[in-house]
C-alpha cells in the first residue's frame, strides 16, 4: 500500500515537473537570449546559454524605449481600473444578493447573459461611447470599459448570498442606513473575495492589449504592452530581435516584483477562485 | 477601512490631473503646429525619418512648424487609422505600405501644391482616381543572397557580371553541387507575394497584357511552368519547405548559415551586415528562365485630408523631397531611391546589385501594376502567394490555384475579364 502511494506520488511529481519544464523553457530561453548579441540569436547550432554575454540589448531597450513612462501608464490603468472594478463589483453583487425586487433576478440574468458576448462584438459600440465621452486617446478610455466586470459581480453576488441576512436586519434595527451597512459591515467581511478580484483585475488590465490599441494613439500614453508591440514594428523580417528581447525582459520585472511580494495571496487566489481572465 | 479609501482617493487625486487629458495636442501654446508622422519600422531601419524630422525641426524652429514621429506596429496601422478617421483625429502624414495605402486613398489630401511631379516617383501609386495622393518614400527590390563561405568551400563559382547571370536550371544545378559538397540546405525563399511573384515573372508569367489592363492572361503555360518549377524544388528538398510556406522567416534561416541561398530583398542588407558574423555572404544577380525580373516594392508618403494641418504637411513634403534632404534620408537607412534618376552615396556597396537588378528587369511588373492603378481603393491582396502556397503544400493543384487567383482578381476588379 505504502509502495503504491509512493509510486503514485512519484508519478504525479514527474508529470508536474514535466509540465513545469514545458512552461518554463520558453521563458528561460527568452531571458537567456536577451543576454545574447543579435548576431548569435540565429546562429546554428543554437545554444541555450549565450556564447558571449552582453547587456547591449537592455542598454538599447532603455535608450530607445521609454520604459518608465509606459510603466507609469500601465500602473495607472491597472490600479485605477482595479479599484473601480472591485468597488462596483462589490456594490452590484451586494445589491443583487440582498435586495428583493421584482426585476432584480431578471436583471441579474441579463447581466449574466452578457458574458456570452465576445469582447470583439462590443468593441465598436464601446469605441463610439468612448469617443462620444471625449475619452479617446486618454488612459480613462482603457479603464472605463473594463470597470463593469460580470465575473467580479458574479463572484461577489455568490459570496453575499452566503452571508446571513441577520447581519443586515440587526444593523437596520440599530438605525444603520444602506451605505453604512455596505461599507461598515458587508465590505469588510468580503476581503478575501476583494483580494482575489483585485489580483485578477490587476493582471487583466496589466496584460490588456486590445483596449489600449483601440483607445490610444499618442505614444506618450501607450501602456507597456502596446509599446512593446510597437517594437515589432514591420514584421518578423525587419524585426530587431535583440531590442525586443531586452524590452520584453525589462517589462517582466514589475510583475515579478508584485508576484514576489504577494506570492501567497496570488497562489491562494488562483486555487480558490478558478477564475480565468 | 477609512485608511484604504483615503489612500485610494489620494492615488486618484495624484493621477487624475496627470492622465485625465483627452486627445494629444497638435499645436503648442505658442501656436507652433506640430505635425504627426504616423509610421512603422523606423527604429529598426536606423531611424531615418526620426533623423529627417530632427533636421526639419532645426530648420523650421522659428517658422511655426515642427514635426514628430509616432511609430506603431505595421499590423496595427490600419486599425489605428480607421479609428482616428471615425474620431476625426487624423495624423498629418502617414508612411504606408502598398496594402494599407489602398484602404485609405479617399482620405488623402492632394499633393499638387508640393510642386512635385507624380511621374518622378518609382512606384505607380502616386495617382489614384486622377488625384496625386502619394509619393514613393523608398523603393525595394527583390534579390538573391548567397552564403559565399559555402559556395567557396564547395568550389562552385557564382556570377559577378551580367554576362555570367545564371538561368534557373544552371543555378539549381550549381546549388545541388554546393548542397552535396557541404551538406547544407538549398534555398530559403521568402513567403511573400512580392518575392514569389518575382519568380513567376522570371518564367514569363504576367497578369495582364502590356497594353490592356482589363484582360487577364494569368492562366498561361508560363504561370503553370513557374509554379510547378518551385513546387518541384520544394519536393526535391532544394527549396526549404518551412520558409516558402511561411512557417519560418527565410531571412532568419539564411542568418543561421544553414542554407546556401536566399531570395529576399534589399531591406535585409543592413540587418545581414550587422548581424551575420559566422560566415561570408553577398547578394548576386538573380537567375532567370525567360525574363530577367525583379518586382519593385516600397513605402509611400501621404498627407491626410481632415487633419487640419494639410498646408503645413505639404510644406514638410516639399522640404523632404529637396534633393539634399531626401538623399540624406535614403543614405541613413541604405534605402533605394523612390525618385527616378537620383544618385545617392550609400555606405553599403552591396546595394549596387539591387540597382543592377532594377535596371535589367523587364517591364512586366510595372505593366501589371496598371490594373491596380485603374482601380483605386481595391486590391487583390496576397492571393497569388496564398494560393500558390496551398499548391506547394498539396492542398490544391496548380490549376486550382490559378483559377482561385483569377477569381480573386475578378472579385477585386469586377470590370476585368479573363482572356478567351
Amino acid at each position: 500500500m505504502i509502495r503504491k502511494n509512493t509510486l503514485k506520488s512519484a508519478g504525479k511529481s514527474v508529470v508536474s515537473i514535466l509540465f513545469a519544464i514545458i512552461w518554463a523553457f520558453p521563458c528561460v530561453w527568452m531571458i537567456l537570449s536577451s543576454f545574447k548579441p543579435t548576431s548569435e540569436l540565429f546562429s546554428y547550432p543554437l545554444h541555450l546559454f549565450p556564447q558571449e554575454w552582453t547587456m547591449l540589448n537592455f542598454h538599447k531597450a532603455l535608450q530607445e524605449f521609454d520604459i518608465l513612462q509606459y510603466m507609469g501608464n500601465s500602473v495607472f490603468v491597472a490600479i485605477v481600473a482595479t479599484i473601480f472594478t472591485v468597488l462596483f463589483s462589490c456594490m452590484c453583487g451586494f445589491a443583487l444578493a440582498k435586495y428583493d425586487s421584482k426585476w432584480l433576478s431578471f436583471f441579474f440574468l441579463c447581466l449574466l447573459s452578457t458574458t456570452m458576448l465576445p469582447t470583439e462584438i462590443i468593441m465598436s459600440p464601446s469605441f463610439e461611447v468612448i469617443r462620444a465621452l471625449g475619452m479617446y486617446d486618454s488612459l480613462w478610455a482603457c479603464i472605463v470599459p473594463a470597470i463593469g466586470s460580470m465575473t467580479g459581480i458574479f463572484l461577489m453576488r455568490q459570496f453575499f448570498v452566503s452571508v446571513p441576512n441577520d447581519f443586515l436586519e440587526a444593523a437596520r434595527i440599530d438605525g444603520a442606513d444602506e451605505g453604512v451597512i455596505f461599507f461598515r459591515i458587508m465590505f469588510p467581511i468580503c476581503m478575501s473575495q476583494v483580494a482575489i478580484l483585485s489580483i485578477f483585475s490587476f493582471r487583466w488590465r496589466w496584460n490588456d492589449y486590445i483596449w489600449p490599441l483601440i483607445s490610444l494613439y499618442t505614444k506618450e500614453k501607450y501602456t507597456l504592452q502596446l509599446a512593446l508591440r510597437s517594437i515589432s514594428a514591420m514584421d518578423s523580417i525587419s524585426l530587431d530581435w535583440g531590442l525586443l528581447l531586452g524590452a520584453s525582459v525589462l517589462t517582466m520585472i514589475p510583475v515579478l516584483v508584485i508576484f514576489v511580494i504577494f506570492n501567497k495571496q496570488i497562489m491562494s487566489s488562483s486555487m480558490s477562485s478558478g477564475i480565468k481572465g | 477601512m477609512r485608511k484604504i479609501v483615503l489612500v485610494c482617493l489620494m492615488v486618484l487625486a495624484l493621477f487624475v490631473p496627470l492622465y485625465a487629458g483627452g486627445s494629444g495636442e497638435s499645436s503648442s501654446a505658442d501656436g507652433t503646429v506640430v505635425l504627426e508622422i504616423l509610421l512603422s519600422g523606423d527604429t529598426t531601419e536606423g531611424s531615418p525619418m526620426q533623423k529627417a524630422v530632427e533636421r526639419f525641426n532645426a530648420e523650421y524652429a522659428d517658422k511655426g512648424i515642427q514635426a514628430q514621429v509616432n511609430e506603431i506596429s505595421l499590423s496595427d496601422l490600419p486599425t489605428q487609422i480607421s479609428n482616428r478617421i471615425r474620431a476625426g483625429k487624423l495624423p498629418a502624414l502617414v508612411k504606408n505600405t502598398t496594402n494599407t495605402f489602398e484602404q485609405f486613398t479617399d482620405n488623402f489630401y492632394p499633393l499638387d501644391e508640393t510642386g512635385l511631379d507624380p511621374n518622378d516617383f518609382t512606384m505607380n501609386y502616386s495617382v489614384r482616381g486622377g488625384r496625386f495622393v502619394s509619393t514613393t518614400l523608398n523603393s525595394t527590390a527583390v534579390g538573391l543572397f548567397i552564403n559565399t563561405t559555402l559556395w567557396d568551400e564547395a568550389g562552385v563559382p557564382y556570377p559577378t557580371t551580367e554576362e555570367e547571370r545564371w538561368t534557373w536550371d544552371e543555378f539549381v544545378e550549381a546549388l545541388k553541387t554546393v548542397m552535396e559538397r557541404t551538406g547544407c540546405e538549398g534555398i530559403a525563399i521568402e513567403h511573400s507575394q512580392q518575392r514569389m511573384q518575382t519568380l513567376l515573372y522570371q518564367f514569363g508569367s504576367r497578369i495582364t497584357p502590356a497594353d490592356d489592363p482589363y484582360t487577364l492572361v494569368f492562366d498561361s503555360p508560363e504561370t503553370r511552368e513557374g509554379m510547378e518549377y518551385f513546387i518541384n524544388l520544394v519536393k526535391e528538398g532544394v527549396a526549404t519547405y518551412t520558409d516558402i510556406v511561411g512557417i519560418d522567416t527565410a531571412a532568419n534561416t539564411f542568418k543561421s548559415g544553414r542554407v546556401a541561398a536566399h531570395i529576399g530583398g534589399n531591406w535585409s542588407l543592413t540587418d545581414f551586415a550587422e548581424n551575420i558574423t559566422g560566415f561570408e555572404w553577398a547578394p548576386v544577380l538573380m537567375p532567370y528562365a525567360k525574363e530577367k525580373a525583379t518586382m519593385i516594392g516600397g513605402n509611400l508618403l501621404s498627407v491626410f485630408d481632415g487633419s487640419g494641418q494639410e498646408k503645413e504637411a505639404i510644406e514638410f513634403v516639399k522640404w523632404f523631397y529637396q534633393p539634399e534632404n531626401y538623399k540624406q534620408y535614403l543614405a541613413d537607412a541604405n534605402y533605394l531611391s523612390g525618385m527616378k534618376s537620383l544618385d545617392v552615396d550609400y555606405t553599403l556597396e552591396e546595394l549596387a546589385v539591387f540597382q543592377q537588378e532594377l535596371a535589367a528587369s523587364c517591364n512586366t511588373p510595372n505593366e501589371d501594376m496598371m490594373i491596380q492603378v485603374n482601380h483605386p481603393g481595391a486590391s487583390y491582396g496576397n492571393t497569388i502567394r496564398d494560393n500558390w502556397t496551398q499548391a506547394i503544400v498539396g492542398e490544391i493543384t496548380v490549376d486550382e490555384a490559378i483559377d482561385r487567383i483569377i477569381n480573386d482578381i475578378i472579385i477585386a476588379y469586377p470590370d476585368v475579364k479573363e482572356a478567351q
